[in-house]
């Protein structure tokens, strides 16, 4: 049986003279950009351009019905009540960073004037963004970094979890779906067990957005962050979803023009809701191109899409297990995952092959994958390895992209090792 | 299609049979000289590459202002080992002063694409290829950099 990607023809780079043979397996660290997506930020780059929410003309009033709009449309493809939940910032790592310095921070300066302990409670799964502020935080305000094992087959450990939440936690951050293992979390269950204590939840939608599994309000988080371009929309464009009765208390994470009620020289008030975040001119053309990539994807059915990624991934790993110098960093029992929302990248090494070597080896015959640690180097650690190969799937990869991936990892593994 | 995509596409493919593993590189990756070896080790440095986590320590053995022994170790990619493989058979007996410079004139053609000449061709041609890659020059340049921090030890010392 092969099966062929219907959606192939929408992505313009396999039909340019510069890749005709690419086979892109990375779509975990960014998605390819469809002809839909491209053209609409094109559109309204050349007809459509001004600055949002300042002129007092008709161009600049579109563009500021543009950004209202996009609101609108993000919040229903969240789940979310209101568009006035939603704020754009540049991506996944400035929405944590946001989080993290706008509500997080106060509450353990709080809890340091009152002389009590804080701590900040991850998942080892988390990538580098959704470590690395927590990390510094905890530095800074001398509060404990718990971390959440994981199980056997790279979940999240619940009842870990369980032990670390405690009265003194401030904020629990942890991934929907890893970049490096690939399986979704019960984020659901995980944010009701710190609901249950009243601890604030963040949730890292990076990887999980992209099978449209999200329903924000079903999730129960505090908070939801993605970047639109692992959505196959633009760069530079992300998205944080926050509960509406937190932004009026959290003080703006960067200040600038545009977020403001008064100023003076010596004073400053803020007006409410997600414009106090937005500080400066909104990088609409991403907002356009992110709106349309929801669209784009909304218009083939989130139905077909996970269908076809579920049978794509099972022959992925199949194929992948079949080999015998395959080594993964964490081990699918394949036939107990049928019926279920399999992950679209797995992460593994070859016996006695260096992952770059790997990487390069595929390379030249334009097999693009990630090596490395994916930017999630203490997860790497905690499976006690240096690095992995990862291969990603998205929309515009079909059989026939696996079958050359296993011919490149059986040219590699020869070359190498032969 | 613009010209530099172009560029950046014939750059890195299409190089024949993989000529980054080409067979001296191979020979020195599967058989790395003074790799996991053990001297009388009297000074050390350690290199580590923060875009993929490789790690690699250079151990030196110097009497008089030369190099005696050179030996390596860490978990690094075939490039990474071959390269350190020949930093320590061609830099073996060599005066500090001159090893420096030989290292740094290797960076400096690797950085900036410059053909080896003389006995930097004799010695070190399979690197030359990794010119042709240049995601893949971090992983050549790794041990010696990390030379670099042995041998700048050495030198300060003999300052004080």
């Amino acid at each position: 049986m092969s099966i062929i990607s219907p959606w192939k023809q929408d992505f313009p780079i396999f039909s340019t003279r510069a890749y005709p043979r690419l086979c892109y397996l990375d779509s975990a660290a960014t998605c390819l950009t469809p002809k839909h997506v491209a053209d609409a930020i094109y559109h309204y780059q050349c007809y459509a351009h001004a600055n949002s929410h300042k002129g007092l003309y008709q161009l600049s009033a579109n563009v500021t019905e543009i950004v209202e709009q996009a609101r609108e449309k993000v919040a229903h493809f969240l789940g979310a009540n209101s568009g006035q939940q939603i704020i754009f910032n540049s991506g996944t790592t400035e929405a944590l960073n946001l989080v993290a310095y706008s509500f997080v921070e106060p509450l353990l300066i709080k809890a340091q004037q009152q002389e009590t302990a804080s701590n900040i409670v991850i998942s080892a799964a988390e990538h580098h963004a959704n470590l690395l502020p927590w990390q510094r935080l905890a530095q800074q305000y001398q509060a404990e970094l718990r971390v959440v094992d994981l199980m056997p087959d790279g979940t999240l450990n619940i009842e870990h979890l369980r032990s670390l939440l405690d009265s003194e936690t401030r904020v629990l951050a942890v991934t929907h779906c890893s970049n490096v293992i690939g399986q979704y979390e019960d984020v659901q269950q995980i944010c009701q067990l710190a609901s249950d204590k009243k601890i604030a939840t963040v949730v890292d939608g990076a990887q999980a957005v992209a099978r449209g599994a999200v329903d924000v309000n079903a999730i129960g988080c505090d908070f939801y962050v993605f970047s639109a371009h692992k959505l196959y929309g633009p760069t530079g464009c992300g998205v944080l979803y926050g509960k509406v009765e937190h932004f009026d208390n959290m003080r703006p994470y960067q200040l600038g023009g545009g977020i403001i009620s008064s100023v003076s020289y010596q004073q400053s008030e803020f007006i409410a809701g997600p414009l106090k975040f937005e500080p400066g001119s909104h990088n609409v053309a991403a907002i356009v191109g992110l709106v349309e990539a929801i669209d784009y994807l909304n218009d083939l059915s989130w139905h077909d899409i996970n269908h076809y990624l579920n049978d794509l991934a099972f022959y992925l790993q199949q194929s992948l297990q079949e080999l015998k110098y395959f080594k993964p960093l964490v081990k699918l029992p394949l036939p107990e995952y049928k019926g279920v929302t399999l992950p679209t990248l797995t992460s593994f090494q070859i016996k006695g092959v260096h992952c770059h070597d790997v990487a390069s080896i595929l390379d030249s015959e334009d097999i693009a994958v990630r090596a490395g640690h994916h930017c999630a180097q203490p997860l790497h650690q905690f499976f006690a390895v240096n690095s992995t190969i990862r291969a990603s799937l998205g929309l515009y990869n079909d059989y026939s992209d696996i079958d050359r991936l296993v011919a490149g990892l059986d040219q590699a593994h020869q070359l190498m090792l032969s | 299609m613009g010209n530099q995509v172009q560029q950046a596409y014939t750059n890195g493919h299409n190089q024949g049979q993989h000529s980054l593993y080409q067979q001296a590189m191979l020979a020195h990756h599967k058989s790395p000289v003074g790799f996991e070896q053990e001297i009388n080790v009297s000074h050390s440095a350690d290199g580590v590459n923060p875009a993929c986590g490789d790690e690699i320590r250079i151990d030196a053995e110097l009497c008089d202002d030369h190099i005696s022994h050179l030996a390596f170790f860490g978990d690094s990619c075939a490039i990474c080992r071959a390269s350190a493989s020949m930093l320590c058979q061609f830099l073996r007996n060599q005066p500090v002063a001159q090893a420096l410079a030989i290292s740094q004139q290797l960076q400096l053609s690797l950085d900036k694409n410059l053909a080896f000449t003389g006995q930097m061709a004799e010695h070190f041609a399979p690197l030359g290829a990794v010119a042709k890659f240049p995601v893949r020059k971090q992983c050549a340049l790794l041990p010696w950099s990390t030379l670099d921090k042995v041998l700048k030890k050495t030198l300060n010392e003999s300052e004080v």
